[in-house]
């Protein structure tokens, strides 16, 4: 049959012409390792080192101990004592604290006394996810810190401290909690979704705007066939960028992988298919090259980032908006990747999502190759 | 049906849109037959094509090709045909070796039949020695030769081209006729569309196309006399235009607009420009000719001060372009084959924004504008988008954009390229109008018989000057020959000696 040869020659054709395009190449291979450094490192929820401004207005053996505590646990740092109430408005204004501990003047006394102490915590909430991260670590400290009071105050009255209820929580999958543990396998999916499809677009629009697609148009070359052959080269180089950014980003950033690497190099091999194939789709609609830039950020780049799970919780979305998450497909392989990475599963839990990516691909190829006419207009 | 026809159509209209672009065409091809297609631009010589290639469809009427109808058997017309595109069609990073392979692939061509074919191609189009080119490094002309071979190398029945000789230099031109002719001679069907008369006149059947309708078709000998004469007639007749006046005689004037002496330039080792000199007088209008590569848009962009000479002595209105590159710029005017105009724009946004480039503002920008509609018969047009303008509109904004500020000398770079003869004539007449306002006009063509209407013309080969003189003295001196053909004899015999 002379099909092979018809899709060799074409896979061929589309190698050579990536091959001695330096953009195109760097398109596909540098860019996604730059966006690899740059969310590795930049895109860090994780909470240390957070610097605290006290406004101590007691100025006792017992207000500094508190201050103290805050700087013994590990998160955060003294920055600086405020004198004025005045200043406290600026430290938080200007950035220079995240928090301001606000302690009254009679803190020790009423400490030493049956009435209960307060103090202020202001935490600068300009960037919720943290702040709310802070406040939670910053009444753990208070918490431990009352508590060991209680157990002086008991001591110097000769009782013993009854045994407290202690709470054991234990993070599951990320331990340490580290934010780059789950971007970098989340970005997997966001960076093939990126490239890949733009890429492709463009090659067929490049062929629509030269005029080269007239001498496809009137050669016996079916339409299935050219979609594949813009498919399958362009699958190939989305697939060697996965590797690419897979052993960077685990081993620069030294993350785990738990679940089975042939379930996700099999499970990246499928959406590299659907990626691809949204690049088709754009194609179908766009008739410059612009266009089809502009169409694949709107339309592939910008929902990976916002409508797959990778920064945004989905549970978290208004409904409508959780709705499109299910059609769009880096939800599901962001999906798969985490799971894999942190929880290290196996396919009995990941083989629903396996199933939509693959049914997506196939679909996506029918719609291309039923689409394109072999006709210059309408 | 008549067994002898290849191509049947019939009342065949095709509409984009609201815009008729065929208009109940009917007209038969026969086996064998080399047929000519000829028409002002626009006149749906594209679209007509495309329909026979069943790559667009018909909104009325029928196509059939050996008997298949366009629309139901559009994949069998596919394979029996080859089309060669207006755009090259090739894919600029595969080179000439790899772009045959990729089309003998997707034909279908049998291995061994594919190298039998590729070498005969080869051979016989002259691209041997640069299989390992990249198609985009290729001239013009021998991209259209490497065109031609990729859709031969099947083999089909009909041979489908629009406008192959756009913008070739006149030996290529003469070296793809005989490619064409060789394979009509083994009975194959050729269709060609093309805007110069010569090769209209040398095919068995020539149509006329003008607004989307058949005017004639038959022999050319049939139409009489010269056929590009007779072609402006009749697309005058139909246009309702004003039949052309003959030049007015122009008055003698005085001083230099251009002076170069010893100019040079090389990229690298390849030297573009070799020690060429010449001057051009104020008003006169210069032809410079020469086949692709030849170093005509080198020496056009070291003139306009966009390239730095790396020899040589450059004055063009008085001015050393390289001492003051800057100063010259003002007093130029430069339009290119690619028009530069901004299509998304009016007509007079156009104009606004070319003449406020040049510093032109208040009374004298509102003289020039209604002087360039006037110039450009463009009066009525203000407010239509560029992009919806004809061709043949749009060269004659461009020109008058170009001249917007009344340069002292005006840059050409093959302004007429696709235009159709009588757009080009009056084109002319607007150039000859320049002239006479004292503007020195220096103009490359591939149209011999438009160079006829300079001065004096430079013939130039691989970067050097071979002859400049006036058209009549050049022929008193070839013994009566055209342009053409010493332009031929000037090259060829450069290139075996």
């Amino acid at each position: 049959m002379n099909t092979w040869r018809v899709l060799r020659a074409l896979v061929r054709k589309e190698f050579i012409e990536v091959v001695r395009d330096p953009i195109t190449l760097a398109v596909a291979v540098l860019l996604p390792l730059l966006l690899l450094f740059i969310f590795g490192y930049g895109l860090s929820m994780d909470v240390e080192d957070v610097p605290i401004a006290v406004y101590d207005q007691d100025r006792t053996q017992d207000s500094q101990r508190f201050v103290e505590a805050f700087v013994q646990s590990g998160y955060f740092r003294l920055h600086r004592n405020l004198m004025s109430p005045r200043e406290v408005d600026a430290a938080l204004d200007r950035g220079e604290a995240t928090v301001v501990i606000l302690i009254p003047p009679d803190f020790s006394r009423t400490l030493g006394s049956d009435r209960e102490a307060s103090v202020q915590l202001l935490i600068d909430g300009s960037f919720s996810p943290t702040a709310l991260i802070v406040s939670n670590y910053l009444a753990a400290v208070v918490n431990r810190f009352s508590s060991g009071l209680a157990e002086r105050r008991l001591a110097e009255l000769g009782l013993d401290a009854p045994p407290p209820l202690r709470l054991e929580s234990r993070v599951w999958y990320n331990a340490p909690m580290k934010t780059v543990n789950y971007i970098v396998p989340g970005l997997f999916a966001v960076l093939l979704m990126a490239f890949p499809p733009m890429l492709t677009a463009l090659a067929i629009v490049r062929e629509r705007e030269r005029g080269t697609i007239e001498q496809i148009y009137v050669s016996p070359v079916s339409p299935a066939l050219f979609i594949l052959g813009k498919i399958l080269p362009y699958a190939a180089i989305a697939f060697a960028e996965m590797l690419l950014v897979l052993v960077v980003g685990t081993y620069w950033f030294d993350i785990p992988l738990r679940g089975s690497l042939a379930l996700l190099l099999g499970a990246s091999l499928l959406y590299v298919f659907v990626t691809v194939g949204l690049g088709v789709a754009v194609s179908t609609v766009a008739r410059t090259q612009v266009a089809a830039v502009f169409l694949s950020l709107v339309g592939t780049l910008m929902p990976s980032f916002l409508f797959s799970g990778f920064l945004f919780p989905i549970a978290t979305m208004p409904y409508v908006m959780q709705l499109y998450t299910y059609v769009f497909p880096t939800r599901y392989f962001n999906d798969i990747s985490r799971d894999l990475f942190l929880k290290g599963v196996g396919i009995e839990y990941l083989w629903g999502n396996l199933a939509l990516l693959g049914l997506y691909a196939i679909v996506l190829f029918g719609a291309a190759s039923l689409s394109l006419r072999k006709k210059v207009a309408r | 049906m008549n067994a002898d026809e290849v191509i049947a159509i019939r009342s065949l209209s095709r509409r984009f849109g609201a815009r008729t672009v065929l208009d109940d065409v009917s007209l038969a091809v026969r086996h064998g037959e080399l047929f000519g297609i000829v028409g002002a631009d626009g006149a749906g010589k594209t679209t007509l094509l495309q329909t026979v290639c069943a790559i667009l469809d018909p909104s009325a009427g029928s196509v059939t090709v050996a008997g298949l109808d366009s629309v139901r058997d559009a994949a069998r017309i596919n394979a029996s045909l080859g089309y060669v595109a207006q755009a090259y069609s090739l894919y600029g990073d595969l080179t000439v070796s790899e772009n045959l392979e990729f089309f003998a692939a997707i034909r279908a061509v049998p291995e061994e039949a594919f190298s039998v074919r590729r070498e005969q191609l080869l051979s016989f189009s002259g691209l041997a020695p640069f299989l390992d080119r990249r198609a985009s490094a290729l001239s013009g002309g021998m991209q259209k030769k490497l065109a031609v071979c990729c859709s031969l190398i099947h083999e089909p029945d009909i041979l489908v081209l629009d406008e192959p000789t756009l913008g070739v230099d006149p030996i290529s031109r003469r070296e793809l006729w005989t490619m064409l002719r060789d394979f009509h001679q083994r009975g194959k069907t050729i269709v060609v569309t093309t805007s110069y008369m010569d090769e209209a006149a040398a095919c068995d059947r020539v149509a006329i196309l003008s607004g989307g309708r058949l005017l004639a078709c038959d022999r050319p000998a049939t139409f009489g006399g010269d056929l590009e004469e007779r072609v402006k007639v009749l697309l005058a007749a139909d246009a309702a235009a004003a039949p052309a006046a003959p030049d007015r005689p122009r008055p003698e004037t005085q001083g230099e607009a251009i002076r170069v002496a010893g100019l040079v330039r090389r990229f690298g080792t390849f030297v573009a420009v070799e020690s060429m000199s010449f001057s051009v007088a104020r008003g006169e209008i210069f032809g410079l000719l020469g086949p692709n590569g030849s170093g005509k848009s080198t020496t056009i962009r070291m003139l306009c001060g966009i390239l730095p000479p790396d020899g040589g002595s450059i004055t063009v209105a008085g001015i050393d372009v390289a001492a003051q590159p800057v100063e010259v710029k003002g007093r130029i005017g430069y339009m290119s084959q690619r028009f530069s105009l901004y299509l998304d724009l009016t007509v007079d946004e156009n104009i606004e924004f070319f003449g406020a480039l040049y510093g032109l503002a208040g009374e004298t920008m509102a003289d020039r504008r209604a002087w360039v509609l006037r110039l450009a018969g463009l009066g009525g047009h203000e407010r239509s988008l560029v992009k919806n303008l004809s061709g043949a509109l749009r060269q004659r904004l461009a020109l008058g954009c170009a001249v917007l500020h009344q340069p002292e000398v005006l840059f050409l770079d093959e302004p007429t390229s696709g235009v159709d003869p009588v757009s080009r004539d009056a084109f002319w007449r607007l150039i000859g109008d320049i002239g006479r306002a004292g503007t020195a006009v220096l103009v490359t063509t591939h149209y011999m018989r438009e160079a006829e209407r300079c001065d004096r013309v430079a013939f130039i080969d691989r970067g050097r000057l071979l002859a400049i003189d006036s058209p009549p003295s050049l022929r008193a001196r070839y013994d009566g020959a055209s342009l053409e053909d010493i332009f031929i004899a000037l090259v060829t015999r450069r290139g075996t000696a």
